[in-house]
């Protein structure tokens, strides 16, 4: 079954397509690599995904359920996000974030522990969140994406303004995420060396068109590539820029 | 829902700036209210009632509607500044729900705030106007049917505070909406200027119930204004996208 699952999705800002036609697929139980440089139109896809923005034309379908006003509120209550900014209160502490937030989704508070020690926060009991470096804020935005234990977890450029070993903290996180909830993961970046070792699927958009998407390890045997890691063949970078340039020529006028 | 928002948006301002607001600006007005009344005694003579002109005149025209002003304003700041749009609208509540908790919140604030300044009142009235008694209870309704006066000005300026980000700029608004609203109380207009009901409401700068026979025309507007800005809050938020 597909988790998600967009029909023609498009979003058109003042005469400006960014994103055109979407059909994305994406398989119960993968972490799903959504892949394009700035300005793609991943984040725009996202938050269409999640009701923030609306769609100009298409539609959405998560956990096999069209996203409508009608089911909006039984879709959200089984997806876990953090879009752009981790949001936070900053005036109050981790553990007061996250109370509130389990307010508004209204679950137990008894599921902030297990939040803050899967994200290692457990022990900033007193620390105010306005205090806190940018890898903990990443860190308490994926706790506030994990409460109510989604089914669905959706996360845009996670690791973005992360230094080399927060990177590494969040990659490992994120991995480990399907096997220790059970959730499915959309992972939205513009790092394809990074992504790459952390995802099972992928999506590949560029200027709002989705160029490719599918089980990463066909990518890579269709394209001659290999995981970075190995260093042995083409990276995942060197496909995407493949994959554009292709598009481009197929777009030129005869 | 809109309980389980509402106990949020409280716990939003624990140990937050607003409650320094909320306890330091009423003691300006219920200065000067005393100062002027001990300077003018000859004049005001009828006292309690006297020193509550006093105390309502500055603080009716140019306080309250600010300080609704400012809770509103500070109550979307934390949604504005910390980035929590998103978060709170993949929250699975309602999304009106938002919207009126942080009403409800701001009318919790506006409350205490009342009963805060007939606190100071009667401090002031015993320990520098010596004035005998307690003052009349009739105060005390006059100052809560003025925090019923306070809701569409919350509503407005929610709304106006959900839409610009500045926090300034809808406080300034509410300012001129206070001074403004004196004006159309004094022409015998202030049902339709929702910054006038509050002053109505309140009795600010009589001694004699403004509202005497007019309850029901008065509590119509401000349940017409609440729902027309209410109103107007539910299809912004339902039409427009999300900017965080």
């Amino acid at each position: 079954m597909n988790v998600i699952e967009t029909k023609g999705l498009t979003k058109v800002y003042g005469g400006q397509t960014a994103v055109d036609a979407l059909e994305l697929r994406v398989p119960e139980g993968c972490v799903y690599g959504f892949i394009g440089p700035n300005g793609a139109g991943k984040s725009t896809t996202l938050k269409m995904l999640l009701g923030l923005a609306h769609p100009t034309r298409g539609s959405v379908c998560l956990l096999g359920r069209e996203m409508n006003e009608k089911n909006r509120l039984e879709l959200l209550r089984q997806t876990g996000s953090l879009i752009e900014l981790p949001s936070c209160y900053a005036h109050l502490t981790a553990r007061e974030n996250l109370q509130i937030l389990a307010l508004l989704k209204g679950i137990s508070e008894k599921e902030i522990d297990h939040a803050l020690e899967m994200v290692e926060l457990e022990g900033e009991t007193r620390r105010r969140v306005g205090e806190f470096s940018l890898g903990m804020r990443q860190r308490l935005g994926i706790a506030q994406a994990l409460l109510g234990q989604p089914k669905l977890l959706i996360l845009d450029e996670p690791t973005n303004g992360l230094d080399p070993e927060g990177i590494r903290r969040m990659r490992a996180m994120i991995r480990a995420l399907p096997g220790a909830c059970g959730a499915t993961v959309l992972l939205s970046s513009h790092l394809l060396g990074e992504l790459e070792q952390i995802v099972d699927h992928i999506g590949i958009l560029n200027q709002g068109h989705l160029l490719w998407q599918g089980p990463l390890e066909r990518l890579l045997e269709e394209r001659g590539g290999e995981v970075v890691v190995t260093r042995r063949a083409r990276t995942l970078e060197e496909i995407f820029l493949d994959l554009v340039h292709e598009r481009e020529e197929a777009e030129k006028p005869c | 829902m809109l309980l389980r928002c509402f106990r949020a948006e409280m716990r939003k301002l624990r140990g937050s700036a607003v409650w320094l607001v909320f306890f330091a600006v009423p003691l300006i007005p219920a200065g000067y209210g005393t100062f002027n009344y001990l300077q003018n005694q000859g004049i005001l003579s009828e006292g309690w009632y006297s020193l509550f002109t006093q105390h309502t005149l500055f603080y009716a025209m140019f306080f309250f509607a600010p300080m609704v002003g400012v809770y509103a304003g500070y109550l979307w700041r934390l949604e504005h500044r910390g980035g929590n749009w998103n978060l709170l609208m993949t929250a699975p509540v309602p999304r009106f729900s938002i919207f009126a908790a942080k009403g409800m919140t701001a009318l919790a604030l506006a409350l205490l705030t009342q009963l805060w300044v007939f606190a100071l009142f009667v401090l002031c009235g015993k320990l520098f106007a010596r004035l005998p008694g307690l003052p009349p209870a009739e105060i005390l309704l006059w100052l809560l049917r003025g925090a019923c006066g306070a809701l569409p000005v919350i509503a407005l300026q929610l709304l106006l505070s959900m839409v610009i980000r500045s926090f300034a700029a809808p406080v300034l608004f509410a300012l001129g909406g206070g001074v403004a609203g004196m004006l159309f109380c004094s022409r015998d207009m202030g049902l339709i200027w929702p910054y006038a009901l509050m002053l109505l409401g309140m009795n600010s700068n009589r001694s004699e119930d403004v509202l005497a026979g007019g309850l029901f025309g008065y509590l119509l507007a401000c349940a017409g204004f609440t729902l027309l800005f209410g109103l107007l809050a539910a299809a912004l938020l339902r039409r427009r996208d999300v900017r965080a």
